[in-house]
């Protein structure tokens, strides 16, 4: 098992982020979204960028999702990054809000078969996937097959 | 004025003409060395004020970074020169955007009589801080608590990730190539080699050599990142009234402009993604200069990757959005080819990517000299020149002339 001490794990006390790892732990994909007009609330100002609204709540969410862009990080420069490294870093589209991205990593994919605009699916696994087994359930990506 | 990122384009009262750039200075450009970052600052001012034909008891005033640790006060430039007279500060200088708005600042203080002869300074020691892991530039992005909770677990940091995904978007939307990235790294790489202070001055490449290097951070490669070098530099500015008395032809602050980012330090969320806030800084600097692109002889952009100094030239509109692509091919940003010949001479000294790391104030330095008509890759005829300066968070363009 590679060295898992310095692998940079999300401070599950740090509220504005918090219940995103709390609703992968149960197997969920959640973000926080205005109640009054929709938009979701990533990353979270508290306030909606659209109509300003302040009722803002984590809403669970299909998981699905488009690329927009990635990188295929072969030499992770951060080092604690390392154990995981080649890997692909994402950032995706969410299907229920086209504008709202969020940051990831695609998992269980060929790098050359990965094209902007592609559906990807939500996968629940260890932050640390698939070298170090942290604890800590990530709402990683994959290539959604079943399109 | 403060220069705060706040979102958009800020509005600056004109400066135009009133400040002069009257001296320029650097420290030797090195890889890790373990110098100490006083060292280099003052070994600039030192060089500095020796072009300026000052002396330390001439200077009334010190602009530096307030938000980089170490990089000036007081107490130590008074210490250093054995100096006890009043001097005024200001923590809104330095490098990045502030290479560009520095002037800016500074004409408020000369204007209301704090201080007429005023150095902005910038020094790095991000090499040895790499070397020694106890530092560099991703230290704020760690930090900052949205990132080191949301991005960096995902694996999104440090700043080459962010920057590819950059390129890719810019690759599809426009169809840009790795080829046209490959075009500003070897300009880049061309003028270091006729730089004698550049840290890659002995190092050639070529665009086979860059195509052969398999992208690390894909689509970047390594010839994409700037280079991590420890240095410093600085420039001495006073009213454009007494720039006559100085050794050095004077050059004339005409324009300058500021604008910070829509989301901050989140790039990822940046809604216009494969773009700068250059496109927000540019047209106020332009307008207050009474200038356009068209006019300028020469130009340095703050390049940390080759994409962004991609996307400055057409944010800054040397080119319309989405064609700096092909608008760099071929020898389009070399210093000896010139606008009447439809070119760009970009980045004379090497810029980030192969002169040094000095996030944008060497840029500065450089294009004082060129106006002066002393630069090592020297521009035929160059009165006008512009400093695209960033940050990530903001861009501030600093358009000058030749006095």
């Amino acid at each position: 098992m590679a060295d898992r001490k310095n692998f940079p794990l999300p401070d599950l006390t740090h509220g504005p982020t918090a219940p995103l790892w709390q609703a992968a732990a149960r197997q969920e994909f959640a973000l926080p979204r205005c109640q009054s007009c929709g938009r979701f609330d990533w990353y979270p100002r508290g306030e909606c960028r659209q109509c300003h609204g302040r009722d803002i709540a984590w809403t669970p969410l299909s998981g699905r999702a488009t690329l927009f862009s990635w990188a295929v990080v072969k030499r992770a420069l951060h080092k604690p990054l390392a154990p995981i490294a080649s890997y692909v870093s994402a950032i995706v589209l969410i299907d229920e809000d086209r504008l709202t991205r969020f940051v990831t990593r695609l998992i269980d994919c060929d790098p050359a078969s990965l094209h902007i605009g592609m559906p990807v699916e939500v996968r629940f696994a260890d932050i640390g996937y698939p070298a170090l087994e942290t604890g800590i359930i990530a709402p990683l990506f994959a290539p959604n097959m079943t399109d | 004025m403060a220069f705060v990122a706040e979102p958009g384009p800020v509005e600056l009262e004109s400066i135009k003409s009133k400040v002069a750039i009257v001296g320029v200075g650097e420290s030797e450009h090195s890889a890790a060395s373990g110098r100490a970052l006083d060292q280099m600052l003052f070994a600039a001012i030192d060089a500095a004020l020796a072009d300026a034909g000052l002396s330390p008891r001439d200077v009334d005033g010190l602009m530096f970074s307030g938000q980089s640790v170490g990089q000036m006060t007081v107490a130590r430039f008074r210490a250093h020169y054995g100096l006890s007279h009043e001097i005024w500060e200001s923590g809104a200088g330095g490098a990045f955007s502030f290479a560009a708005t520095a002037p800016h600042a500074a004409y408020e203080a000369m204007a209301s009589g704090k201080a007429s002869v005023i150095i902005n300074l910038h020094g790095t020691d991000w090499a040895s801080q790499n070397a020694a892991d106890s530092g560099g530039p991703a230290t704020a992005h760690l930090a900052e608590a949205i990132k080191s909770n949301a991005e960096v677990p995902f694996g999104f940091i440090p700043q080459p990730v962010y920057f590819a995904h950059v390129a890719r978007r810019h690759f599809e939307q426009y169809g840009t190539t790795p080829e046209q990235l490959g075009a500003i790294a070897v300009a880049s790489r061309r003028h270091a080699n006729g730089h004698p202070g550049a840290v890659m001055r002995h190092k050639t490449l070529s665009l086979d050599q860059y195509l052969a290097r398999e992208p690390f951070i894909d689509p970047l490669r390594i010839e994409d990142c700037c280079l991590i070098s420890d240095g410093a530099c600085a420039y001495v500015m006073t009213t454009a009234d007494r720039a006559r008395d100085f050794p050095k032809p004077p050059v004339i602050v005409e324009g300058v402009g500021y604008a910070g980012a829509i989301e901050g330090i989140h790039f990822a969320m940046e809604p216009e993604f494969a773009s700068t806030p250059h496109r927000m800084s540019a047209p106020g600097a332009f307008a207050m200069a009474g200038l356009t692109p068209a006019d300028v002889d020469v130009l340095a952009v703050y390049d940390p990757f080759t994409i962004v100094a991609l996307m400055a030239i057409e944010d800054l509109g040397f080119c319309p959005k989405g064609e700096a692509g092909r608008f760099v091919e071929g020898d389009r940003l070399a210093f000896d080819r010139g606008r009447a010949k439809g070119g760009l001479p970009f980045n004379t000294h090497g810029g980030m990517l192969s002169h040094a790391y000095l996030l944008g104030i060497n840029h500065v330095v450089e294009l004082v000299r060129q106006l002066r008509g002393e630069a090592a890759n020297q521009v035929r005829d160059a009165q006008v020149a512009v400093y695209g300066g960033f940050s990530g968070v903001d861009a501030g363009t600093l358009v000058m002339r030749r006095g």
